[in-house]
């Protein structure tokens, strides 16, 4: 670490006058270990003032990054702040509900630590989005008590990263209720989930349905649970939700607005046969 | 100053429903009525239309979008606003630079100094 901001320290400010060969070595220098693909660019080039233009084309790549870098910046403190109004939202809510400390307790943490587990999904993609097959994964997985249990097949969908967190909490939800009232409370009971894409509604649609468990009883366990299914999907996403409590169990339907960039890559993929997008899912 | 003790109907406009939420708990428990929550620049313009609000509260940025239009519309109406920020270095609407703006998270005291001083300002 020390050693790699060495040249920095060391660099000598630019003089009028000096050297194109002067102004190359305080370029390369700076550059060193940061821009190796432009390095050996401005290397190939046969005159000193062809490998500055080189070595500054380099610096315009690094200061639009440093820009991004700026960018992304910016949009993590927005999401802390609001992660902390989204954390107090559920407090309150949970508090007014909860008959004492305890089971305050017992309703708030699940939902903390799936918040934390969402931003921990989008933090692996720096914010830019999140896998929906990682999203049902990691909220699903945790209830199974046999990896039988889940029976999931998707688009291989890529959400924009505002959808993530309203979705897997949404799914989260889903998961607890099962797993304490519904098909995953018995080792016999299945989820079976389903996401696609719908192109020319620029939708993805999740369904959610249950088999093999208790007989379910409408909604009369989760107030606050359905709120935080519905409200995510609808307030804070402008989707759809569809959530039936069937003899069979719950059978939920979740369409969420996909942007056109997206439903194009996925498109785009199909067609080509390419599966790049696979390579960046963790 | 005064405290606000009359009921007020109070817009909220908030896209983190979680956020909008909080906001409407901590409004009720102050006696106000709320007004939505809405979670976009244009259900927050309808609303506005429909029925008549004392007060609003808006989330400056709202689905990525400065909620300008909403504090304009806002302002013709000579109806108070508190612009509510995730970020303090976040640019305010310019129509309304005087507006109090409370940082999220906040609680029950922030928010009846921010009404006192929306309301002040509009007497």
């Amino acid at each position: 670490m020390t050693e790699e901001l060495q040249p920095y320290r060391r660099e000598a400010p630019y003089r009028r006058g000096r050297s194109a060969a002067a102004r190359e070595r305080d370029l390369v220098e700076r550059l060193r270990g940061l821009e190796h693909r432009n390095l050996q660019l401005a290397a190939e080039r046969d005159n000193a003032w062809g490998r500055v233009r080189a070595l500054e084309d380099a610096f315009r790549v690094r200061d639009k990054r440093i820009e991004q870098a700026e960018f992304l910046f910016k949009e993590a403190a927005h999401r802390i702040q609001n992660t902390f109004a989204a954390v107090q939202g559920m407090a309150e809510r949970t508090a007014r509900s909860a008959p004492s400390t305890n089971e305050f307790m017992r309703a708030f943490r699940p939902r903390l630590i799936a918040l934390a587990r969402a931003h921990e999904i989008l933090a692996s993609e720096r914010w830019a989005g999140a896998r929906l097959s990682r999203l049902v994964r990691m909220a699903v997985e945790p209830y199974l008590t046999d990896p039988d249990q889940l029976v999931w097949q998707d688009d291989d969908v890529m959400l924009p990263g505002r959808s993530a967190t309203p979705l897997f909490m949404a799914l989260h939800e889903l998961a607890t209720n099962a797993a304490k009232y519904g098909a995953l409370s018995v080792p016999t009971g299945r989820v079976r989930i389903e996401a696609s894409v719908d192109p020319e509604a620029g939708t993805v649609r999740v369904v959610w349905q249950e088999s093999g468990g208790p007989a379910v009883a409408s909604g009369v366990h989760e107030g606050f649970g359905l709120t935080v299914i519905r409200r995510g999907i609808t307030h804070e996403l402008g989707g759809v939700t569809d959530i039936r409590f069937e003899p069979t169990g719950v059978h939920a339907i979740l369409t969420v607005p996909l942007p056109g960039r997206m439903v194009r890559t996925l498109l785009g993929e199909r067609t080509a046969g390419d599966a790049t997008m696979g390579s960046t899912g963790s | 100053m005064t405290e606000v003790s009359v009921a007020l109907r109070i817009l909220v406009v908030e896209d983190n429903f979680l956020a909008a939420e909080a906001a409407s708990l901590l409004l009720e428990d102050l006696g106000h009525e709320v007004v939505g929550p809405v979670p976009s620049i244009a259900e927050a313009l309808a609303r506005v239309e429909q029925n008549p609000i004392d007060l609003a509260l808006l989330d400056v940025d709202v689905r990525g979008q400065v909620v300008t239009p909403v504090a304009e519309r806002l302002r013709e109406l000579g109806c108070p606003v508190i612009f509510v920020t995730a970020f303090t270095a976040d640019a305010l609407p310019p129509c309304c630079r005087d507006a109090p703006v409370l940082s999220k998270p906040f609680e029950e005291w922030n928010l009846r100094k921010a009404l006192r001083s929306a309301l002040m300002k509009d007497l």
